[in-house]
């Protein structure tokens, strides 16, 4: 009968694999907005918005990148063995190109963006949650002169 | 030419008559405040409790040797109504008849037969809450539709 060589050592790498498999597919990354009234804007088909900007503008980006963020969490995953920067990294791109088309009218929703891991989520929200809050109230003003606190930006 | 999946309705038209078929709405009688109404691409002020079908971005699959596009047209269905637990109750009424009853069902739109293979949700039911300017709240279920010519009345094409 016919000796198989190595066998034990193709066993040993493909438990090994298995076990790094298993490991990674535990995280997951989460894209999204904080504002109160994004999920209205993502789904109302009926609103019409000025031009390159639209409503799914989530689900849009998600589907018409797939290729190129499944390829992003390979090459990155490939290099570093760190699944959670190749899936946070891709989420960085879908949310870039998601805020592109994202629908503007204080700025509040675009900036209420985030890309989060699962466990730092709540945190990562509640910052993107502040952030688009401040750009919704926009610059402080004094109360009496109607002023504003701070310089303005050119 | 036109292949057999080139439509001659919009998709939202098809999924209109493919929800009154399938018993969870009615038709439009225009000036009725019936509920559950199913509407196509604009949702009307009254009444309260209606169904709207919108079209959505949809996926191409690519082609077949011949250049047949392979097609799957996007809708979202909102559902809205007066109370919360009536428009859930409906949206999930829609979901689970689109789930279990809808497999190479034939649906007539004019003069056309259409043959829809399936009608896929593409994740949950999703809750907006109270429609801004209003009481009234709204879910959306979106799906992705198979569908293809069968008959155009008089032509007997297949």
């Amino acid at each position: 009968m016919p000796k198989i060589e190595n066998v034990d050592a193709v066993i040993k790498r493909l438990q090994a694999l298995k076990k790094e498999a298993k490991e990674a597919s535990n995280i997951s990354v989460q894209v999204g907005y904080t504002q109160s009234y994004a999920v209205w804007v993502h789904e109302n088909l009926e609103a019409s918005h000025a031009e390159g900007k639209s409503a799914k503008f989530l689900s849009i980006p998600a589907k018409e990148h797939q290729h190129t963020l499944s390829k992003i969490v390979t090459k990155i995953y490939k290099k570093t063995k760190d699944m959670k920067l190749a899936l946070t990294t891709a989420g960085m791109r879908l949310l870039r190109e998601s805020q592109k088309i994202v629908p503007i009218r204080t700025g509040a929703l675009k900036a209420s963006g985030y890309v989060s891991t699962e466990e730092e989520a709540e945190v990562n929200a509640k910052k993107a949650w502040e952030k688009g809050e401040r750009v919704r109230k926009g610059p402080k003003r004094d109360p009496k002169t109607g002023r504003y606190l701070k310089k303005r930006r050119p | 030419m036109a292949w057999e999946n080139d439509l001659y309705d919009l998709p939202s038209d098809i999924v209109q008559q493919l929800l009154i078929d399938l018993g969870v709405g009615v038709a439009v009688t225009t000036g009725s405040e019936t509920d559950w109404q199913v509407y196509s691409t604009a949702e009307p002020d009254r009444p309260d409790n209606c169904i709207t079908v919108y079209n959505a971005p949809g996926n191409v699959d690519g082609s077949d040797a011949w250049g047949r596009m392979f097609e799957q047209y996007g809708i979202q269905v909102r559902i809205r109504a007066d109370q919360e637990t009536t428009a859930w109750r409906r949206a999930k009424l829609i979901a689970n008849r689109l789930d279990t009853e809808v497999s190479m069902t034939s649906v007539e739109v004019g003069e056309v037969t259409y043959q829809v293979s399936s009608v896929n949700r593409s994740g949950n039911i999703i809750g907006l809450g109270v429609i801004p300017g209003s009481r009234r709240v709204a879910y959306t279920l979106n799906a992705m539709m198979s569908v293809r010519i069968l008959s155009v009345s008089g032509t007997g094409t297949t």
